[in-house]
């Protein structure tokens, strides 16, 4: 009778994970970017994906990175030559969704998916780290990321593995929901002030493709955990 | 007699010499005199030059005074501008420590130097992105 009682149990657990696994993976997202020392190193990897979308949008327009640069609180800075200067600045909002999204949905597809991607988002920080940084806070907090996803790659339980990808991916989708408004600081800098430059179209439009952009990949992200 | 001559003969020597000798002297002195002469020459040459020198130091000297005027009135203005309208009435006194005040400068122009210098990098920055065609994005 209680074997019954405790499989029962394990089993409305399961399909209440199930059922609502993204909802809790989600608010713990939004929990952990209110802790004040917790929150850091996932701001530096938003951060990191952020600029490292500005550098590859720089190489596939036929352009150079020349040096990546990331900074304690959360900035960062890419140095490019060369490459289409629209594409770039466009690249890294709409970077760092695809990034989120693309960590969130190999993770949630399969195990082994998430191994994979793991080790590839190591294996780019590793080459960050020796051509694109060029001081020793970059190197550190590119070191700092490489041992989270090297943490994650060395996990006994692949289960755990999905689960902490799938928590990267939302944590860099909130954020990179919410950053492309500190653009709106009436200072015209940044990728927004550039591209309004460019083509005439108001920074507040660009902030505003950048914001429903992230919304969507939520919205797909919840559909896809609907579905499953 | 022979003295006399002597003597005549001696002292017309003697007084002949003594001309003679003088005259000797006169042309040994003849060259001196000559730079005398030339000397006072060119010392009225030297006058002329230093009365037109001193005017040109009384025109020199009136231009500073005329352009420490200005000058003056200028931070007169300044301070007057840069100042509250709260004290109008600004005595000898307040203008000596407001003049003993002028090395330090005033925050209105700190922040213009300030300005200036920021647009100065800024161009400075963006004639090397141009030189080297690199971009930052952040």
């Amino acid at each position: 009778m209680s074997f019954f009682s405790q499989n029962n149990s394990a089993h409305v657990s399961s399909s209440f994970w199930k059922k609502y696994h993204f909802f809790i993976l989600l608010i713990a997202a939004i929990v952990i970017k209110q802790l004040p020392l917790v929150s850091i190193p996932f701001n530096w990897l938003e951060s990191y994906f952020h600029e490292i979308s500005h550098g590859i949008a720089a190489i596939l327009t036929g352009g150079s990175v020349l040096r990546i640069q990331l900074f304690a609180n959360g900035a960062g800075l890419c140095t490019t030559q060369g490459g289409s200067i629209f594409v770039i600045s466009f690249a890294g909002y709409a970077g760092a969704t695809l990034w989120g999204w693309g960590i969130y949905k190999l993770a949630s597809a399969h195990q082994r998916a998430a191994q994979i991607f793991s080790a590839i988002v190591f294996i780019l920080l590793i080459f960050s780290i020796i051509f694109w940084g060029r001081d020793l806070l970059t190197w550190f907090i590119l070191a700092v990321l490489a041992i989270i996803f090297l943490l994650t790659i060395k996990l006994q339980k692949v289960h755990y593995l999905q689960r902490f990808m799938q928590l990267f991916g939302l944590l860099i989708l909130l954020n990179s929901l919410s950053s492309p408004s500190y653009l709106l600081d009436g200072r015209h800098l940044g990728d927004g002030a550039a591209l309004a430059s460019m083509t005439f179209i108001p920074e507040i439009v660009w902030v505003l493709i950048w914001f429903s952009l992230a919304l969507l990949a939520l919205y797909s992200l919840y559909k896809t955990a609907r579905k499953s | 007699m022979n003295i006399s001559n002597s003597l005549s003969s001696v002292l017309p020597a003697g007084v002949n010499n003594k001309p003679t000798t003088a005259i000797k002297n006169s042309q040994r002195l003849a060259e001196p005199v000559a730079e005398i002469e030339q000397k006072q020459s060119s010392s009225k040459q030297a006058k002329a030059n230093i009365v037109i020198d001193e005017q040109a130091i009384a025109l020199f000297e009136q231009n500073q005074v005329e352009k420490n005027q200005a000058e003056q009135s200028q931070v007169e203005q300044n301070q007057f501008a840069v100042s509250t309208q709260a004290q109008p009435n600004k005595d000898s006194s307040s203008f000596k420590e407001s003049s003993a005040s002028q090395d330090q400068p005033s925050a209105k122009n700190e922040t213009a130097v300030a300005s200036y210098q920021a647009v100065g990098n800024l161009a400075q920055r963006e004639s090397v992105q141009q030189l080297f065609g690199v971009d930052v994005y952040a």
